[in-house]
């Protein structure tokens, strides 16, 4: 859960990238940190202890600024993708407030993707809360892979596959590239905060 | 409250643009709408893009009608790289086992694939404990193969080339990780580690027994 210091008009804000390993998670904190590296007042941390693989997470922290009075800080976190670290997916998923599931496009990714949405639904389960419940936003990644060639799963497969139930937003990207990255970072930013502000009578 | 929450968000959004707006450039491909999250559609700029690209499409498929023949060890790799598990890892080691005999002839891509084999069959006996610079290692040798594959004028020497720059980070990484690449089980001429720790461990359970009793006897002493 958000954490809200009412007397310093503080808000914490929780948003994990989500989705499977080699999909592009780390990918789009590092474009946003290399991109607004001086306006977003944060350091990005990359925890990491073997080769270029996320073993345990990517940390990036934003600060908003005063929206109403209330200044509003967001984390952003990134989870290893791969199956054997659910356990450390399952800490960050802790207290999250919103969710970028960032699924990867390439046609013989296409089972991976809907695993780790399987997985992220079981793990918020594990905390009592429903994935239906989380601001979530889509990331079709990887579409700049189309002009190497490479066979992309089209947009209606994966919105049948990923979003049929979540109706979530939903975003083609290339992190690669920077397509959409911010659009989609800002869409859940919003998205989270919207949901937050009645429990929190953040306009009050 | 309503009034205040379009405001929150407005002001939200509005902080949003300021900070990040600059992005626009590539952002304006998105066809996102406003009123209420929708699936995706594409829009004019992509569809263009897309109407664009069609005919490089069409080139890419002139000059391979065909499926890579890597297509299915690509697709095991990469559920491995998603899961270790016996299935999984022995779908890729049969897709190994066709492409062994497609290439029988051809040595390098012949060697390249047993050095694919040799990190499949650690993986499979590590599973995931295996050196993390396992799946890096398997992608690399892929990657070699998809050169040679992709390249059916490749001189046997550029051949070479790749195939022994693979060979040597093969070598390098059986370095880093000992003797368990060969997959057998730690033994030193003929000696079962498995059994020394069977009789270690049941040594130390007795010897704790007895420090225990030795422990109680001394309170009731007192």
């Amino acid at each position: 859960m958000a954490l809200i210091n009412p007397k310093k008009k503080e808000v914490q804000v929780k948003i994990v990238y989500y989705g499977p390993g080699r999909g592009g998670k780390t990918t789009n904190l590092e474009y946003i940190n290399k991109k607004f590296k001086e306006r977003i007042k944060g350091e990005m941390t990359t925890v990491k202890t073997y080769g270029d693989r996320t073993l345990f997470f990517d940390f990036l922290p934003v600060d908003i600024g005063k929206i109403k009075g209330y200044d509003i800080k967001v984390q952003f976190y990134t989870v290893p993708g791969q199956v054997k670290y659910n356990a450390t997916r399952k800490l960050v998923l802790r207290g999250v407030d919103g969710i970028v599931f960032v699924a990867d496009s390439l046609v013989v990714r296409r089972k991976m993707n809907i695993l780790s949405l399987q997985n992220l639904n079981e793990n918020l389960s594990s905390f009592n809360r429903r994935i239906f419940d989380v601001p979530i936003v889509l990331q079709y990644n990887k579409r700049d892979m189309e002009k190497e060639g490479i066979p992309l799963l089209s947009v209606e497969t994966l919105e049948n596959d990923l979003n049929k139930q979540l109706k979530a937003p939903s975003f083609v990207a290339s992190a690669l590239t920077g397509q959409n990255v911010v659009t989609t970072m800002k869409k859940a930013i919003s998205l989270t905060v919207a949901s937050l502000q009645k429990k929190l009578e953040l306009g009050g | 409250m309503a009034t205040n929450k379009d405001d929150i968000t407005s002001d939200l959004d509005n902080r949003l643009d300021e900070l990040f707006g600059e992005d626009d450039g590539e952002d304006s491909f998105v066809p996102e709408k406003k009123e209420k999250p929708q699936p995706i559609k594409q829009s004019k700029a992509s569809s263009d893009a897309k109407e664009a690209a069609k005919p490089k499409q069409k080139a890419v498929q002139k000059q391979q009608p065909m499926q890579s023949p890597l297509e299915n060890l690509k697709s095991s790799m990469l559920e491995m790289d998603w899961e270790l598990t016996d299935e999984v890892i022995g779908k890729f080691l049969s897709e190994i086992d066709k492409l062994k005999t497609k290439y029988s002839s051809d040595k390098m891509i012949f060697s390249l694939l047993q050095l694919h084999e040799s990190m499949a069959k650690y993986i499979r006996s590590k599973k995931i404990n295996a050196h993390p610079d396992s799946m890096k290692l398997v992608h690399s040798v892929f990657e070699g193969l998809d050169k040679i594959i992709a390249a059916p004028n490749m001189t046997e020497d550029e051949k070479k080339k790749i195939a022994v720059g693979e060979l040597k980070l093969f070598k390098a990484f059986k370095q880093k990780i000992g003797p368990a690449v060969k997959g057998a089980a730690p033994r030193i001429e003929g000696i079962d580690i498995e059994a020394i720790r069977k009789v270690i461990k049941a040594e130390l359970s007795l010897f704790k027994e007895e420090l225990l009793k030795e422990m109680k006897s001394m309170r009731i002493g007192r």
